[in-house]
């Protein structure tokens, strides 16, 4: 256990500071600089540079990443320059709605392409084409466009589900619910599609094995075998991709977040990149980043439960 | 062999895939229609018709118009330029940064490819989308930039694969021998290296590639992207749309699926193309071991259901005698077939022996002779599409075939135990031996878990094993091969059976351990229980068994006791396959050995099935079936036409 | 000289720092004249008839409705009015501006202008308010507020840098300017933020008029930042130490942000939330919805030639160029495809009646794309020229410059258009020279306001580099200070010169449209207050 957790820090830190000094060193060559944009059109140059002085702008880069940095270890992001609120405090008041996303999502890509797999390898047939053809498809879809059939047709058409938002828990659990489904659907199918096929193919070579044969040979019920035995030991490759899935759907709830205007940290960074705000889309590269790196420990730790010879 | 020959045998076996086929061609329409939007797209991009805007499909505007009357298709057509240079730009730089990375660290190793590896597993964490945001905020509409930066951040990716691809050439003999004559690095590197890797990164970039225009159109209608005309633009045209007018989704939407799928069709092929080329033919023909792997494609092992035969098929030429009621097996004129190919093949023909309650019986013969085959059928375990067609396998007096689903998992395990060759790969890694142990016992006696658990330390006592409460708890790998046999014999008696089948449980075992094996198998059969050894091990099947039937090419062709066989052979393979036997050679003569290989069934010929390799064989051999008949005297029988004299034996 | 013309030296020298501070379509003009000029055009749905927009006036509730852009603080002293409807739900004006274009008490219970010059306006305060903070609302704390507001140099502030404020008793003050100003009182409601007043105690720390912040205001609703995302929705509760509870037509309110006005839509047919602002390509969609449709053409959009000197596109110096530009653009037809039923074609800053407007003119740039390759062929550019213009996502800008683009490509002009996302990257570029030409509206002012706006060197946004013409001056100066008739030639005058060396290119009135559902009651518009405010929405049954 605390090997997997050293392993994983000899990981995660490193990362961590590649990206904050990446995006340090890349935001140091923004054309114009942070003050103008703060002071807007009718500064004077006197105020602009006077303002440079009191950000600490004109200190030398290295020095400017220290105090950042010093600032970021005590959580400290900085201060958005588009509405002067600290990045720290945005980030905590949606990063609970992005994490439920994911989520939520990756249950939903886990649940059906767990189920669709285990069904198209034993079923084998029509059913293993259409897995794979619907796999296909599902790595060929834009997720944002998905998005938007599903609002058109179920929001919009049927009035099923709510087209945009996101409802907090606390006011209604129904409706948080009702208010998840679509954003959910949205991330989750298309990532479903790499999770069945790794299903298919880990428990066709799974079923092959045997151990699978010796198990029958004993007597034990089918369905022990395949859900117990198969499934579990082809479980650790599926769960490296729903790490990747979780990872590549941290991208995909910035596209969602927009199509449903959930208010989480996607819609944040969106809103970053497009007013310039440097400080706050630095701040989310970090917390972004360490985002994938807690899936990651997440996915070792589950790995290390599923697999016992990871667990050494 | 030139390059030019080369790749177009390449592109001809890839061609010669339709899907791979199909894909190229709509990739080349699409990049056509790009490229040459100037001249093919019936209007500018950018062309208005104010009165016209958003309509749908028309002989004017084949898909339709959007905002400002402009032509969808036309649009589409000049914004593939922006998306799909996008792209180029994100697979230009992923290969330029992965392909020397990787090749340079799988060619030279040592402290650089630690480097890439590392770096390759750092990247992996990088959220990509962010990064890409960070470039644009800095950038403004510079998507440019921002595929730049996507290809850098899967460049280590892409080194990877790269890396362990040039490994394994580098590793290969005639590269070795290259280096050897002291060839410089950057030619080996140029003219044997990269060629053969180059499929790799073919296929990778594509993927790539792909992605990239889904990552491109991303940025596109979020608008962060170039504000011209693009797959991504459209589709944020479409959102903008969406009530008013849906229908835009719809090839805003399909440009991009077919583009991505087309793409990775491709790349599947190509993956396969190239598998071809460097992996040698595989035999056409496989031998029925294994033979759910070699359907893995369609469909993994699955239970089937014995049937019971009526009539007797060609091959079985005697008669099929009534069971032994008394028997606790009786295996009667048993023929199975399994679809080789897609051709249904006789795999086991006409067997038939009997075990009587505590009896130990062999069954010996080369690989591939049929005996776990025969096994499998008496468990009702035959690979996928297998089915008994004649003949019957009965235990204490049942018709197997006449079992129900639920009848016959209580027969396996309840009073067959199944043993098997590899104890290690028998066992499920993921659970603790005593847990598996217990799950036996639990599927065949309702019982407590914790009943179980005690239960299964009994057995695990039963089997010899020391320190049942640490073994119990341990995992399979952290088990030597001995102890987890007798976990595996535990499992096999956790019912209490009344006949074990042991498929070759000694052969992956040391000598010292195989042993031990036997005599605890000899204790439980000393107890009363029946076994059914399976081996092509002549001492082994001397250490246990008072009976023993050979078999070759599926059939059993000679019975007897154990002591009448060793001593005197009475089937020309029996014979060949004792002179095989180490125990049995003299000191300092070679080591003598079976010329050929048992024929696989499909090639079975007419007449004995070891015609070709009996030196003994006559013209009458090689037409009709032969019968197994009774031998020598009445408690033996052998397949022969010109069964062996003991003169001939100890000629 | 007038001091308005110093404006820039003037905030040059402040030293406050507002975060963000664009400049957004200018101002609101007097309500006599726009009324005028637009009863008769307006679209049905858009008359001033309360029941146009929902049912019997109901009283408790919700307001859920959504806004485009976030504001980047809460402080009215610097907020451009883009943001009002943030305000003034916490910050009670002094005075109220009703949908009708008429002035009506707030804080003030009465005002007058005293000494006939209408330079110095008395205003009387209601007795007994209190400040959402405990803070009374005094003559000393609205001066102060006031001066605040003056000094802070918000994108609206020189509507009062010639204004000295002084109490002259507990609940009066009097503010006295140098240049008449009759349009004071107006200048002073809601719909700009500078006549929102804020708190002695919020003017203590000004920084913290931020979104993390309590509100300091009088207003019907506090702010409740502990519910609000900001950029994604702001949540108010009714204040409930308000002075008049009946104004006070809701429990809470809610603004959300849908930067994509389609998912608004999707939104109000769902009855997420109760209105939103758009643009015409959602009418029809929105009517067939089931939304009402509240709409009047009030925004003048099109074209600004701003690089009148040919500083960066040497093209643009030419007056027979930017002519060429205005007749090449077919106006019927672009108003048509952009705004339905809804625009009305302009090439004038004056609406068709109003103060301005220019009868002898009324032809000048008729749509002739001969025309206008003939006088580019007499400036040198037969084979015409490239021109970079900004545009921007929100209030329908790229698609009129798409539009545009597309209009001048037959004459032969190259529009290459930079789409900004924000609005400070718009403000920017406006006024940092590096575009000839922008898209952007500005509403039906009389020519008095369009002088600070739009005209004078000193009006910053709108004529980012500073064109300056002398005659212009002139005329706007006497105008300022002529009786009403030769005001009135004046205005015309100064319209003519405007047209006939084509400084703007305009395309057409277009309308700011509220799409609201029928259970919100109150949103109507008219010429004199084309915004809509939300202090007059009220549940309806």
């Amino acid at each position: 256990m605390s090997k997997i957790i050293i392993r994983w820090l000899l990981t995660a830190l490193p990362v961590l500071f590649g990206v904050s000094v990446i995006t340090f060193v890349l935001s140091s060559l923004v054309p114009g600089n942070a003050a103008r944009a703060i002071l807007g059109i009718n500064a004077t140059q006197e105020q602009v540079d006077a303002l440079n002085t009191e950000l600490g702008f004109d200190e030398p880069l290295p020095v400017r990443y220290w105090t950042w940095l010093t600032g970021a270890l005590h959580g400290d992001l900085g201060v958005s320059v588009v509405n002067g609120l600290p990045v720290t405090e945005q980030i905590g008041a949606r990063i609970g709605i992005t994490a439920s996303l994911i989520v939520g999502a990756v249950i939903v890509a886990a649940v059906l392409g767990v189920a669709f797999g285990v069904t198209s390898a034993l079923r084998g047939g029509w059913l293993g084409k259409a897995v794979d053809v619907v796999a296909l498809i599902g790595m060929a879809i834009p997720g944002f466009w998905f998005a938007l059939v599903l609002v058109t047709v179920f929001a919009v058409q049927l009035r099923w589900f709510p087209a945009t938002g996101y409802i907090m828990p606390s006011e209604s659990v129904t409706g948080w619910l009702q208010s998840l489904v679509l954003p959910l659907l949205a991330l989750g199918i298309p990532s479903a599609a790499p999770v069945a096929k790794q299903t298919r193919d880990g428990m066709l070579t799974e079923m092959g094995k045997d151990y699978i044969k010796v198990l029958r040979a004993r007597g034990v019920r089918e369905r022990s075998v395949i859900f117990r035995h198969a499934l579990r030991n082809a479980a650790s490759p599926v769960l490296t991709v729903l790490g990747i899935v979780a990872v590549v759907l941290l991208g995909g709830t910035v596209l969602a977040e927009t199509v449903f205007v959930i208010p989480g940290l996607g819609g944040l960074a969106v809103n970053a990149t497009s007013s310039h705000d440097i400080p706050t889309i630095q701040g989310l590269a970090v917390v972004f980043t360490m985002i994938v790196m807690v899936v990651n420990l997440a996915i070792e730790l589950t790995y290390a439960l599923v697999n016992p010879k990871a667990r050494a | 062999m030139t390059t030019t020959a080369s790749s177009r045998g390449f592109l001809r076996s890839l061609l010669s895939k339709p899907m791979s086929a199909a894909s190229l061609i709509v990739l080349a329409i699409i990049v056509i229609a790009t490229v040459f939007a100037g001249v093919l797209a019936p209007y500018e991009p950018d062309a208005q018709d104010l009165t016209a805007a958003l309509q749908g499909p028309s002989s004017a505007h084949w898909l339709g118009t959007g905002e400002l009357g402009r032509d969808v298709l036309s649009r589409m057509m000049y914004g593939g330029r922006v998306t799909l240079i996008a792209a180029l730009i994100a697979g230009a730089t992923f290969i330029l940064a992965g392909v020397p990375a990787g090749m340079l660290a799988g060619y030279r190793g040592g402290r650089f490819d630690q480097v890439v590896l590392k770096t390759a597993d750092l990247v992996f964490a990088v959220p990509v989308m962010i990064v890409l945001l960070v470039v644009l905020a800095i950038f403004p509409g510079n998507e440019f930039a921002a595929m730049a930066v996507f290809g850098l951040l899967g460049a280590p990716g892409l080194a990877r694969v790269v890396r362990s691809a040039t490994l394994g050439i580098r590793n290969e003999l005639y590269v070795k021998a290259a280096v050897a004559s002291g060839i410089r690095d950057r030619v080996i590197v140029l003219r044997h290296v990269l060629p053969r890797v180059s499929g790799t990164i073919l296929v990778q970039a594509s993927v790539f590639t792909a992605g990239a225009v889904l990552m491109e159109t991303g940025l596109g209608f979020l608008g962060l992207g170039t504000q011209n005309a693009s797959w991504g633009s459209l589709v944020a045209e479409a959102s903008r749309n969406l009530g008013i007018h849906p229908w835009l989704l719809i090839p805003s939407g399909a440009i991009i699926i077919t583009f991505i799928m087309s793409v990775n069709l491709l790349a599947d092929g190509v993956r396969d193309t190239l598998a071809e080329r460097y992996t040698p033919p595989a035999a056409k023909v496989r031998a029925p071991r294994g033979g759910a792997k070699a359907n893995a494609g369609a469909s993994a092992t699955a239970e089937a259901t014995p049937v019971a035969g009526g009539a007797d098929n060609a091959g079985a030429a005697r008669a099929s005698a009534a069971a032994d009621p008394h028997a606790l097996l009786s295996v009667r004129s048993l023929t199975v077939t399994l679809p080789i190919d897609g051709v249904p093949t006789d795999i086991i023909r006409d067997v038939s022996f009997d075990i009587q309650p505590g009896e130990a019986m062999g069954l010996v013969g080369e690989s591939g002779s049929g005996k776990t085959m025969t096994a499998l059928s008496i468990l009702g375990l035959l690979p996928a599409g297998g089915r008994i067609t004649s003949g019957s396998v009965t235990v204490e007096g049942t018709d197997v075939a006449t079992m129900n689903k639920a009848a016959l998992r209580r027969l396996r395990g309840g009073r067959i135990g199944w043993i098997s060759q590899d104890p290690i790969s028998s066992l499920d890694p993921s659970f603790t031996v005593g847990w598996q142990v217990a799950e036996a016992v639990r599927s065949h006696r309702p019982m407590s878990r914790r009943a179980a658990w005690q239960h299964a330390l009994t057995l695990l006592e039963k089997v010899k094993l020391p320190d049942v409460e640490r073994v119990a708890k341990s995992y399979p790998h952290q088990l030597s091969g001995g102890m987890a046999q007798r976990v595996g014999i535990a499992a096999a008696l956790a019912a209490d059976p009344v006949l074990v089948i042991a498929d070759e449980p000694t052969t992956a075992l040391d000598v010292t351990v195989q042993a031990d094996i036997l005599a605890l198998l000899r204790d439980l059969q000393a107890d009363g229980l029946g076994v059914l050894l399976i081996t092509h091990n002549w001492g082994v099947l001397a250490d246990l068994c008072d009976r023993a039937a050979v078999m070759y090419a599926g059939q059993v062709v000679e019975t007897a006791d154990l002591r009448a066989l060793v001593h005197g052979p009475e089937h020309p393979y029996t014979a060949a396959l004792l002179a095989c036997d180490p125990h049995q050679a003299r000191p300092g003569a070679p080591l003598p050995a079976l010329d050929g290989a048992v024929p696989p069934p499909p090639q079975w010929p007419q007449g004995c099935h070891f015609q070709s390799r009996c030196p003994f064989v006559k013209d009458d051999c090689r037409t009709g079936a032969i019968a197994l008949a009774d031998g020598s005297d009445s408690s033996r029988a052998v397949r022969c036409h010109h069964p062996l004299t003991r003169q001939e034996v100890t000629l | 000289m007038f001091p308005t013309l110093k404006s820039r030296e003037a905030s040059a020298s402040t030293t406050t720092r507002p975060f963000l501070r664009p400049a957004f379509a200018a101002t609101v003009g007097v309500a006599a004249l726009a009324l005028a000029a637009c009863g008769s055009q307006a679209d049905p749905e858009a008359s001033a008839d309360v029941s146009a927009a929902g049912g019997e006036m109901t009283q408790g509730g919700e307001l859920v409705f959504a806004e485009q852009q976030a504001p980047p603080s809460l402080d009215p002293g610097t907020l451009d009015r883009a943001y009002t409807d943030f305000t003034m739900l916490a910050y009670d004006p002094l005075f109220y501006l009703t949908p009708q274009g008429e002035v009506e008490p707030r804080l003030a219970e009465s005002w007058e202008f005293v000494g006939g010059e209408n330079k110095e306006l008395d205003v009387t305060l209601r007795e007994g308010m209190t400040f959402s903070d405990g803070d009374p609302v005094t003559a000393d704390a609205v001066v102060a507020s006031l001066e605040y507001s003056r000094d802070a140099q918000g994108n609206h502030a020189h509507f009062l840098e010639d204004a000295t404020f002084e109490a002259t008793g507990d609940l009066t003050f009097a503010i006295t300017v140098e240049t008449p100003n009759p349009m004071l009182p107006k200048l002073l409601t809601q719909q700009y933020p500078i006549g929102q007043i804020i708190s002695p105690q919020g003017l203590a720390d000004p920084a913290a008029l931020d979104l993390a912040s309590d509100t300091h205001g009088a207003g019907p609703y506090v702010y409740v930042p502990e519910e609000s995302v900001p950029g994604d929705h702001y949540v108010y509760e009714a204040n409930p130490d308000y002075y008049d509870p009946e104004q006070q037509h809701w429990d809470s309110v809610e603004i959300r942000i849908f930067a994509d006005k389609q998912a608004a839509l999707n939104a109000a047919t769902t009855d997420q939330i109760m209105m939103f602002k758009g643009d015409g390509s959602l009418a029809a969609q929105a009517q067939s919805s089931g939304l009402s449709v509240i709409a009047n053409p009030g925004i003048m959009t099109g074209l600004f030639l701003i690089d009148r000197d040919g500083e960066t596109v040497p093209a643009l110096g030419d007056v027979r160029v930017r002519q060429a530009i205005n007749y090449a653009i077919d106006r019927e037809t672009v108003t048509t495809a952009l705004l339905g039923e809804y625009g009305i074609p302009t090439f004038q800053t004056a609406i068709e009646g109003a103060d301005g407007y220019s009868e002898a003119n009324a032809d000048l740039y008729a749509y002739d794309p001969d025309k206008a390759r003939e006088l580019l062929a007499e400036a040198g550019y037969a084979d015409g020229f490239e021109l970079p213009v900004m545009t921007a996502v929100f209030a329908g800008f790229e698609q009129m410059g798409e539009a545009i683009k597309g209009q001048l490509a037959e004459v032969g002009i190259t529009v290459t258009t930079d789409v900004k996302t924000d609005i400070a990257a718009y403000s920017e570029g406006a006024t940092d020279k590096s575009f000839g030409a922008f898209v952007g509206g500005y509403d039906a002012n009389p020519i008095y306001q369009q002088g600070l706006d739009l005209f004078l060197p000193s009006s910053n946004f709108f004529n980012g580099f500073g064109t300056e013409s002398e005659e212009l001056n002139d005329l706007w100066l006497q105008a300022a200070s002529a009786d009403p008739a030769t005001q009135a030639d004046l205005d015309v005058q100064i319209e003519d010169y405007l047209l006939e060396n084509a400084w703007f290119a305009p395309v057409a009135w277009a309308p700011v449209m509220y799409f609201a559902t029928d259970s919100i009651g109150g949103v109507e518009t008219s010429a004199g207050s084309p915004f809509a405010s939300p202090l007059a929405w009220y549940p309806a049954s």
